[in-house]
């Protein structure tokens, strides 16, 4: 059953990974709209809320359309920003959609970050509610549809006596309550969504919310362009007695409507239905099989110095620090919550004397399956270290090149004894070829590893070693030619160095613990 | 790429992004394709109620609690009805409508949106009850108001005479009655036409409905 959906992620990923090159290629990694897809979304609701507490000063519910209608007319007072309001709605749908695809493509959407999976889903459809409720709070052509067309889906259900369609048919005008409790939805579903999205980064830690400044000044101009260059549409004054011809729509928000209209209210709802139910259940159909699944992070406490570098590097708050139970080399000792533990090993590479990581892929475990590989490596070839998900775009191309890949399951993970190793093995150079910062599936795996690198952070690279045979770089599947530029770039610097020297001592591993005083 | 060339291909890109969502934003949707008008029927109301009313004995009135003693106990269910909708004396719509709700208890509601072609047409609306209803003497609203008096003063006389803590008085009866014909006065009655010659324009909805305070079917038009 998790073959089709597993098919569908390689397929995603695919297109993924060529969209991220192509944006890439215009932005550079640190600007990419699409790596920076969830952060736009928090911004773009910011941008709703700032422009949405703006339209209600003039929004009357006693005559919404005319308010409405009157706030459209005035360029200056409000025109535009109902554009940006109604295009950051837009925005919000679309970023919304890309991160969702990206989480999925990437194959994180299921066990602990199940909940962020299903809140994001909920979030999504909060969104879409939220905006169906504005365009009805306009009641011009477009709202009435919506409102039309959700009742005769609504009255499928068997809830109500009376089928709630009856409201919109002229009967009766329609009443002040019903755009009083229209507008108090709108502004109370957002306050919603905050808890949600609350909920959704709860699993994280240090949860980035907002993009890089120039990214979201690009995006908030954007639409105030297009809000200037096309301004909102504002269809005729919505009424019972007459059929439109043709109503502009927002087919972010409305693409259900033709559903309805084509099928029956109760297929299109059905058909709903079971969308967002298959949403729900990606977690359940992703889940890799056990002998599949990767295993969570366990700690060695023979080893553990209590240096507690492990607990602040996770990115999911999985490993926290408890007293030791019967004392010991240090006071306190490193626990991982297998619930909340996505194997992600960044921890191997924060720990020094490498002493926690999932297994098979601790420091320790990192440094066996380098050995081998060292003692067949030919003194002054340079080697590449990649993650092996970035690593099938163009590791033909860097052996072409004549470098020696090394592929590992994440560059964040990589215990910089491993790097060390390889220049005492006799590597001219070590290019380590990460994920861009923010596409990495572990989230701070590039960060921590330059980090480690380049500014002493705990499990560093020691000073022994010249750096200036190391290089990080990072780069998705699709940048072979910025890949090949950083390998000629580093064998050009390392060119001008001394010719490698073997040496095969063995490493130390040490972790200074923590004082017991400090604990 | 030089660094001009990629910046103005990326604002080509932001620029045509945000432009492609504001046109998506407001893309028409042709919903109504053909030139037809629209009758739309409209209405709800409650139906009236098939029962079968009884006096309770003495012995049953002793037996109840004094505020839920009943002059007159009355079981049964809510009437069916047929609507039709012709055009031209050609069937449109034919529906039974009952009360809503699970017992079909509550109001009866009915909501159809009928596509006839545009121009000048006759109408015919017909509600008609299906089923028979037999009502109890002491609750047929158009019983003279003679008949209900000498029904009540004989309930009271008898009830007065013989058991004193279970008798109903009058203020109760006639509470009972009240309350009784107010429900009777909102049901719709056992048969309602109208006819209408109207001229529809292109995509006009001729709203056809039930107006309570009439107890009469009528048309509504967008410019009434």
């Amino acid at each position: 059953m998790a073959a089709s959906p597993r098919r569908l992620e390689r397929l995603a990923l695919r297109l993924l990974t060529g969209a991220d090159a192509a944006c890439n290629r215009l932005y550079g990694s640190r600007y990419n709209p699409l790596y920076q897809s969830g952060t736009i979304v928090i911004a773009l609701l910011g941008v709703l809320i700032a422009t949405g507490l703006w339209l209600i000063l003039f929004y009357r519910v006693g005559a919404p359309y005319a308010s409405v209608a009157d706030l459209a007319s005035n360029a200056w007072l409000g025109r535009w920003v109902r554009g940006v309001h109604r295009y950051a709605s837009d925005a919000a749908v679309v970023f919304t959609l890309v991160h969702l695809w990206r989480m999925f493509a990437q194959g994180r959407s299921w066990g602990p970050r199940a909940l962020a999976w299903t809140s994001g889903v909920i979030a999504l459809g909060l969104l879409l509610v939220c905006g169906l409720t504005g365009y009805v709070m306009v009641w011009d052509s477009f709202g009435q549809l919506v409102a039309q067309e959700g009742a005769r889906m609504l009255d499928t259900l068997p809830i109500l006596s009376e089928p709630i369609g009856r409201a919109f048919t002229g009967e009766q005008e329609l009443a002040g309550a019903f755009f009083f409790v229209n507008l108090f939805a709108h502004i109370a579903i957002p306050l919603g969504l905050g808890l949600v999205l609350w909920l959704h980064v709860s699993r994280v830690a240090r949860p980035t919310l907002l993009p890089p400044r120039r990214v979201t000044y690009v995006v908030v101009g954007a639409l105030v362009a297009a809000a200037l260059l096309r301004p909102a549409a504002l269809g005729s004054a919505a009424t019972p007695f007459h059929l439109p011809e043709s109503v502009r729509v927002d087919w972010l928000y409305a693409f259900w409507i033709p559903l309805v209209r084509a099928t029956s209210p109760a297929m299109a709802l059905s058909t709903l239905a079971v969308a967002v139910l298959l949403l729900f259940l990606v977690p359940l159909l992703t889940r890799r099989r056990a002998a599949a699944a990767p295993l969570p992070s366990v700690v060695d406490e023979d080893i553990c110095t209590g240096c507690r570098q492990c607990s602040l590097d996770c990115p999911y708050e999985a490993i926290s620090m408890i007293a030791r139970p019967e004392g010991g080399r240090s006071a306190e000792v490193a626990r991982v919550d297998p619930a909340l533990c996505v194997s992600c090993g960044i921890c191997s590479g924060s720990c020094a004397p490498m002493g926690v990581g999932p297994p098979g892929r601790t420091g320790r475990d990192q440094l066996a399956h380098i050995r081998p590989f060292i003692a067949g490596l030919e003194p002054g070839r340079t080697v590449v270290v990649c993650c092996d998900r970035g690593a099938r775009g163009w590791r033909g191309a860097l052996e072409a090149e004549g470098a020696v890949v090394r592929e590992v399951d994440c560059a964040g993970n990589l215990h910089t004894s491993v790097i060390e190793l390889v220049v005492r093995g006799g590597a001219a150079g070590v290019l380590v070829i990460a994920c861009p910062p923010r596409d990495c599936w572990n989230r701070e795996g590039p960060r921590w590893l330059s980090a480690r690198i380049y500014e002493d952070r705990e499990a560093e690279l020691q000073a022994r070693v010249d750096r200036r045979r190391v290089r990080v770089v990072s780069a998705n599947a699709s940048e072979a030619s910025e890949v090949l530029a950083a390998l000629r770039a580093l064998r050009a610097d390392v060119a001008q160095l001394d010719h490698p020297q073997v040496h095969h001592a063995e490493l130390e591993l040490v972790c200074e613990p923590v004082p017991a005083e400090d604990s | 790429m030089n660094r001009t060339l990629r910046i103005g291909l990326a604002t080509i890109v932001v620029m045509g992004t945000a432009l492609a969502l504001a046109t998506a934003s407001t893309a028409p949707f042709r919903v109504n394709t053909r030139p037809d008008a629209r009758l739309r029927v409209a209405f709800s109301a409650r139906p009236e109620r098939i029962e079968s009313c009884r006096t309770p004995s003495e012995s049953e009135l002793a037996n109840l609690p004094a505020h839920m003693r009943q002059g007159v106990i009355c079981e049964g269910t809510t009437a069916t009805y047929r609507l039709e909708v012709r055009r031209d004396d050609s069937l449109v719509a034919s529906a039974l409508l009952r009360g809503g709700g699970l017992r079909h208890d509550r109001r009866l509601y009915a909501l159809r949106e009928l596509s006839v072609p545009s121009g000048r047409s006759t109408i015919d609306v017909r509600l008609a009850r299906v089923d028979t209803v037999a009502t109890h003497p002491a609750r047929d609203p158009h019983a003279s108001d003679d008949h209900a008096r000498e029904e009540r003063a004989e309930h009271g006389a008898d009830q007065r005479s013989s058991h004193d803590d279970a008798r109903i008085g009058d203020d109760a009866f006639a509470r009972d009655e009240d309350e009784h014909r107010r429900t009777v006065a909102d049901e719709v009655p056992p048969l309602l036409t109208l006819r209408d010659t109207v001229t529809l324009a292109p995509r006009e909805v001729l709203l056809l409905t039930y107006d309570q305070a009439t107890r009469r079917l009528r048309t509504v038009r967008g410019t009434q």
